[in-house]
């Protein structure tokens, strides 16, 4: 679709050591962020890990510390919020209650005094494409949560900004409806071809929208990448842990393989890890290995291949889908794994069974350890 | 407004407290219609009479005038005084500020006629005299509280979001005031300013002190006429003026805003 509110200025978004401080919370700490052109990129983590805080800063509202802001090659450090052409949705949308859709919907092009009959013309394309026809003489109270929020998506679009900002747009909203706007949002995204800048803390909703997601901790960021590249070779503990589930097992290098590093964990059993050629750690290094709980593969005792660590089922929950065993290994470390509900392999374990837990050294990270 | 599953004990006690307020008016007002020289009430028999008396009475026309005007001009200036204070209040850190608001409201808590003498005292001392914008001030002092107490109540509860989100669509500084801030905080500037007026059109115990007989006030006369004559149907002619002038702003607030809007913000 080429139509008008389909053009697009697809900027990049260049973040370079931003920092911000409130009083004695640092919010946002030696920030760097690339954002390519046409990219949908989620700022995921927990509450209060300076996510609205970056975007603020992105969009204008908040003045940094110390940084670089530069977007479409452009610094921006000193454009005020007005003349940046951004996009902005927050996440109880702020729409304008005493405007109509139609009027909250132009409010941009009419502020930068665009002719009317373009305005007309433009916003009737941006209603349509957000499924609003009819509702334009509606007052934003009158609209359900995510009506509103097409409506500000509208009001966003029709500006043609440079980058849109999403601050938790679909927070408001309940599950189901949660769900079809993120298929909507990431199609109208696709199909406009704007850069988007998208802060959550839902992991599922980051790894469903995004092509990139930047991990963000205490106001730096952990890790950035595309999601299964977050989800499969997590680089600190914390990404591991905040995006799905993870084992943990702590221990010492104890001697290196062709291909893979021999761990010592704490509780005394020898573990193989997959290792690339450069960057494996030395002897003696403490260390985590993760490993995810769908990867672990649980079998009656003597089955396994090495390594193998002897455990006994602490608790078995069902939960449709898949099983996920509770267990906790002879060496003492609790262990969770989970078993697809298919048909070849129908629930068999109970509680108490003594079984061995193994995974293929490839399907374990090393991680360092930054508690010691 | 009752409604029908309201107990009737609510309801009679609603009826009673509504009486006690307006029977003195219903009373003064009555009076004017009579044709009696004498004040009585229920007048014996209907007329006019007493407002034509009135109205070609050229002190209390006078008065009337001077009052409308002051009642006016106080209104729009405590507004434009009102309005930035609130904003700058509201949006803007300022040294001091919870000392700041203290002191914008405290002409509230601040007995009429101690000020009214105090303000007697200050234009004499000072060399200004008592030309008219004396009383002006003196009533846009009293009278800017109400504006900035209304503003702020609406101002607070205004999501922030909504201006900054104006800014990031591109909207001046002056267009989000113009289009945005502005229009959201109308009914609490409608609701101060009404407050603003009314304080200003029947305050007493600051306009005795300042008036002169060129600028005194429609309060201030009729206090004086009936210090001086008994009460009399003139009085209750010209008070009936008053109150339908203030009825009339009243109905005409609501036509533009609705009267609900107005007085569920004075309360907060
Ligand atoms: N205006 C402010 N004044 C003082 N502290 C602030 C301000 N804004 C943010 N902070 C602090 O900065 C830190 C980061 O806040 P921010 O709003 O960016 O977090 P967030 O990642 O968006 O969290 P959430 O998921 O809860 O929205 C928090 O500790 C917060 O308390
Ligand atoms: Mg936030």
């Amino acid at each position: 679709m080429s139509t008008a509110v389909g053009r697009s200025k697809m900027a990049d978004v260049e973040l370079r050591a931003i920092a911000k401080r409130y009083g004695a919370v640092q919010a946002v700490a030696d920030l760097d962020l690339r954002v390519e052109p046409g990219q949908f990129v989620s700022l995921l983590g927990p509450s209060g890990c300076g996510k609205t805080t970056t975007l603020r800063i992105i969009a204008g509202l908040v003045r940094p510390d110390a940084g670089q802001v530069i977007i479409g090659g452009r610094v921006m450090n000193d454009v005020p919020v007005h003349h940046r052409g951004l996009g902005l949705v927050a996440q109880n949308y702020a729409l304008f209650p005493h405007m109509t859709v139609m009027e909250n919907v132009t409010f941009g092009l009419r502020m930068r005094n665009a002719a009317p009959a373009d305005i007309a013309r433009r916003a009737g394309e941006a209603l349509e494409m957000v499924r609003l026809t009819g509702l334009q003489d509606r007052y934003p109270r009158q609209l359900s949560g995510g009506q509103q929020q097409r409506v500000a998506l509208a009001r966003c679009l029709l500006v043609e900004p440079a980058v849109l900002l999403l601050d938790e747009p679909l927070g408001a909203l309940d599950k189901k409806l949660r769900e079809a706007m993120q298929v909507e949002l990431k199609s109208l995204q696709r199909q406009v071809g704007i850069t988007a800048i998208f802060v959550t803390h839902d992991q599922e909703e980051a790894l469903t929208l995004s092509d990139r997601i930047a991990v963000m901790h205490q106001g730096r960021i952990q890790q950035v990448g595309a999601p299964h590249d977050i989800y499969e070779r997590p680089r600190t503990r914390f990404v591991a842990e905040f995006i799905g589930v993870c084992n943990f097992l702590e221990g010492e290098v104890v001697g290196r393989q062709p291909g893979a590093v021999m761990i010592r964990t704490d509780g005394g059993a020898l573990v193989a890890v997959g290792a690339d050629a450069h960057g494996a750690p030395a002897e003696g290094v403490k260390v985590v290995v993760a490993v995810r709980p769908e990867k672990l593969v649980v079998g009656a005792p003597g089955t396994s291949h090495s390594p193998a660590l002897p455990a006994r089922v602490e608790a078995v929950v069902y939960v449709g889908t898949a099983v996920h065993y509770h267990l906790r290994a002879a060496t003492g470390e609790r262990l969770i794994a989970y078993r697809q509900n298919d048909a070849a392999a129908p629930v068999a374990l109970a509680p108490g069974a003594e079984v061995v837990v193994s995974w293929p050294a490839t399907a374990a990270r090393l991680l360092p350890d930054v508690s010691g | 407004m009752a409604r029908r599953d309201e107990p009737v004990i609510l309801r009679l006690y609603c009826a009673a407290v509504l009486a006690f307020l307006s029977l003195p008016i219903v009373v003064a007002v009555g009076v004017a219609f009579g044709s009696d020289k004498i004040a009585r009430f229920p007048p014996a028999a209907l007329s006019l009479r007493w407002f034509g008396v009135a109205l070609s009475n050229p002190t209390f026309v006078t008065a009337l005038g001077n009052s409308v005007v002051l009642a006016t001009l106080t209104t729009l200036l405590t507004i434009v005084i009102g309005l930035p204070a609130a904003m700058a209040l509201v949006r803007h850190r300022l040294p001091a500020q919870g000392a700041l608001e203290t002191f914008l409201l405290s002409p509230l808590s601040l007995p009429g006629v101690l000020f009214g003498v105090a303000m007697l005292f200050f234009l004499g001392a000072s060399g200004f005299g008592l030309a008219g914008w004396g009383i002006l001030a003196a009533h846009v002092v009293i009278a800017v509280p109400y504006v900035l107490r209304t503003t702020l109540a609406v101002y607070r509860g205004l999501d922030r979001g909504l201006e900054e989100t104006a800014g990031v669509l591109g909207a001046s500084p002056w267009q989000t005031f113009w289009h945005v801030t502005l229009p959201l905080l109308r009914p609490g500037l409608v609701a101060g300013g009404l407050f603003a007026f009314l304080t200003s059109f029947d305050n007493v115990p600051v306009s005795i002190f300042l008036t002169t007989a060129r600028t005194t006030t429609l309060p201030v006369t009729i206090m004086s006429y009936l210090v001086n004559q008994d009460f009399d149907p003139i009085v209750g002619a010209i008070s009936a003026v008053q109150v339908a002038l203030v009825l009339g702003l009243l109905v005409l607030l609501d036509r533009i805003y609705g009267i609900g809007q107005i007085t569920s913000l004075g309360g907060q």
